[in-house]
């Protein structure tokens, strides 16, 4: 299906194919005085997980990752962000409930950094890490020997990294079908040259295999998002600057890449 | 629980936050054996692969990650008796 511009209630409404991916890049810095109105639109199982945490840094970054999440899906359903309704779907992962459960979407934040995924018709899961030294020492502990391998075969402060990325494709698989990088994610081997790859379930079952394509992201962080099954998306990048935050009120497109080209940097 | 196993559950939740506080990097002084890894301290799948690692090193253990199920990472005590039976465990072979 496409949804279209026309219906959208929040200015422009990005068409969206079974053969996209959207990609949303939130950044979760906020001044403290916006945060009492983005606390506001969340519903009462995020307050409630809001008033949990303990550190006001991890409050902050909640806060504003919801808030986008939010923002974000109203941009593809006709509801006001927070009119938004969620539930745990069947493969145990958070979906939009009623009408528009087609469209689904996967939300990661690591640091001040937070993505948003978007697909209809299909999981989708997208991951983002911090390439800490540790990672590599977690690569030799729980990897499958061939990511393993990789892993230690980088040389100086990139091995961090190249641990960063494969844990960010493990993870971005694991959400795409509901499931968690513990112990699941981890088992698959998810390593390949360059960027992208189709990753096969190494015991079977469904799906047969994963698209996992590495996203541009800031110097130090790895991330990726990955669906169920061999064929390549389109991926598509958006920058959230807030339901307000660009002229039209719609998505600033930074870019878009197709299989065989270059995501925008 | 008997007062000997809870005394001996105190060790392995000293370890646990131990691994926690080692892994955030941040002191967690109102630590309580109901603290909430993932609600309250946001601790994400990544750190609790350090958690876990840490917890190897600290009592000499070799998680299998296909034993560890959601539930044992839900509290600090979930996990510190996840440790215990871990190094209770009779050993194969």
């Amino acid at each position: 299906m496409t949804i279209t511009r026309r219906d959208a209630p929040h200015g422009a409404r990005p068409a969206l194919t079974p053969d996209d991916i959207h990609v949303w890049t939130v950044g979760l810095g906020a001044p403290r005085e916006a945060l009492p109105g983005l606390v506001g639109g969340l519903d009462e199982t995020e307050r409630a997980r809001l008033a949990r945490l303990t550190s006001a840094t991890d409050r902050r970054r909640f806060t504003v990752a919801h808030a986008a999440l939010r923002g974000v899906l109203s941009r593809y359903v006709p509801t006001e962000p927070r009119e938004l309704r969620f539930e745990i779907g069947r493969w145990g992962r958070p979906e939009i409930a009623g009408d528009h459960r087609h469209v689904r979407f996967s939300l990661t934040h690591c640091e001040d950094l937070a993505l948003v995924a978007v697909a209809v018709g299909r999981g989708v899961g997208v991951d983002a890490e911090r390439a800490r030294p540790a990672l590599t020492a977690v690569a030799a502990r729980f990897f499958p020997a061939g990511d393993a391998a990789h892993v230690a075969s980088v040389a100086g402060h990139r091995r961090a990294l190249a641990g960063a990325r494969l844990l960010t494709r493990k993870e971005a698989c694991a959400k795409a079908v509901g499931e968690r990088l513990l112990p699941f994610g981890l088992a698959l081997p998810v390593f390949s040259p360059g960027d992208r790859t189709v990753v096969a379930n190494p015991v079977g079952g469904r799906p047969a295999h994963w698209y996992v394509r590495d996203l541009p992201a800031p110097p130090g962080f790895a991330a990726a998002v990955a669906r169920p099954g061999a064929r390549p998306p389109r991926l598509w990048f958006f920058r959230w600057a807030g339901p307000e935050g660009s002229p039209d009120g719609g998505p600033d497109r930074i870019g878009a890449a197709q299989s065989g080209q270059q995501p925008a940097q | 629980m008997s007062p000997a196993r809870e005394e001996t559950l105190e060790e392995f939740r000293r370890g646990v936050v131990k691994a926690l506080e080692n892994t955030l990097k941040k002191e967690l002084p109102n630590a309580t054996w109901e603290t909430r890894l993932f609600d309250d301290l946001s601790l994400d799948s990544t750190a609790v692969l350090e958690v876990l690692m840490e917890l190897e090193e600290q009592f000499g253990i070799v998680f299998d990650p296909d034993d560890l199920e959601l539930e044992h990472l839900s509290t600090v005590r979930a996990l510190a008796e996840f440790v215990r039976d871990a190094r209770d465990a009779p050993v194969d072979g």
